[in-house]
């Protein structure tokens, strides 16, 4: 019974995230269906109105809320000195060099049309905790997702294996769940 | 080998005349102080760099194997199209397929049994309804907001 409970937890869990992901999957990997669109590439350079005292953070959201941009935020230091601030919404990438000297901006943006596979391809390939509140949540509810994923995988198993007398066809379906992947990797291992 | 001016096509060409399948990442891809052009072909399980030659028409090749368990990582990707190779990959990719499938009809099914077994229950019913709205209200925000 506390079996059954927490199979029917973790799929319940599963469910809405799971949904998302077998959808989208299943547009990516049908993607020569779809169009895929062009980016389009815009570059300028601006000077700069207010060197970088603080943190990192603090200036990608003085820089975000100056021009007005959205969505996620990145902040890398390159090793030439540059810093790089990046916001990424709706297909949208604008990306801020600042140089050492903390007197310009290269400011470049490329935009690629929303399709169903952009879309699904964004949506399916958005991972990670950084970046804003909500993308952290999203992170947790991915981990906890997969976390039911394993749960959900392993008491159905289980439940299986205490009725295996009645169910014998089951270990056909064991079997070949495990020995498939096992020979593809095989095979990538070997195969010249 | 023909002259190919088209950097990333004459790579391919390469690969496909040692008989290799995988990917060229152009980051994987320099010229040395002595002007030789090396070049990276990978692809799950295995990673080739390869030098090409200024005078003859021998490449040098330097294989070197990936683990096990980064070859089992690299099967969730491969699902997604972007290797092409032996049959065997495409056999990958339909089984993928289909598994896909039978998983979102595995969910269905569970949810179906709590739905029968459970509907006086109205604990499962806030349970699944919040975690539906949470995930949904979260794309929303990232999707509209950001």
């Amino acid at each position: 019974m506390v079996l059954k409970q927490i199979h029917l937890i973790s799929s319940i869990i599963l469910l809405v995230f799971i949904f998302i992901f077998l959808i989208t999957g299943i547009v990516i990997v049908n993607r020569n269906l779809f169009e895929i669109p062009g980016t389009e590439e815009n570059q300028s350079k601006i000077l700069v109105e207010k060197q970088m005292t603080g943190s990192p953070e603090e200036y990608s959201n003085y820089l975000k809320e100056k021009f007005g941009f959205k969505g996620r935020q990145f902040q890398t230091h390159e090793k030439n000195g540059n810093w790089t601030f990046q916001f990424n919404f709706q297909g949208s990438n604008k990306r801020i060099t600042l140089t050492p000297a903390q007197d310009t901006f290269y400011i470049r943006t490329s935009t690629q049309k929303m399709t169903l596979l952009t879309v699904s391809s964004k949506l399916h390939h958005m991972r990670g905790f950084s970046g804003g509140w909500e993308y952290t949540l999203w992170g947790i509810f991915y981990d906890l997702t997969t976390i039911s994923l394993i749960i959900f995988a392993i008491t159905g198993v289980l439940m299986w294996f205490r009725l295996r007398t009645r169910y014998t066809s089951g270990w056909w379906f064991l079997a070949s769940g495990m020995i498939i992947p096992l020979i593809m990797v095989c095979l990538f291992l070997f195969w010249r | 080998m023909p002259k190919i001016e088209d950097n990333l096509k004459f790579k391919l060409a390469v690969r496909d005349s040692l008989g290799l399948f995988g990917n060229a990442p152009w980051w994987q891809d320099y010229k040395d102080d002595q002007g030789i052009h090396h070049f990276m072909i990978t692809r799950p399980g295995k990673s080739y760099w390869i030098e090409v030659p200024t005078a003859n028409n021998i490449y040098k090749i330097q294989e070197s194997r990936s683990s096990f368990i980064s070859v089992v990582m690299a099967l969730h990707g491969l699902t997604g199209g972007g290797l092409e190779g032996p049959a065997f990959i495409l056999v990958w990719k339909i089984i993928a397929q289909i598994m896909n499938v039978v998983f979102l009809m595995l969910l269905a099914i569970s949810v179906y049994f709590w739905y029968i077994r459970s509907f006086r229950s109205n604990k499962g019913w806030l349970f699944a309804g919040i975690f539906a709205f949470v995930s949904f209200i979260i794309l929303a925000f990232i999707w509209l907001i950001g």
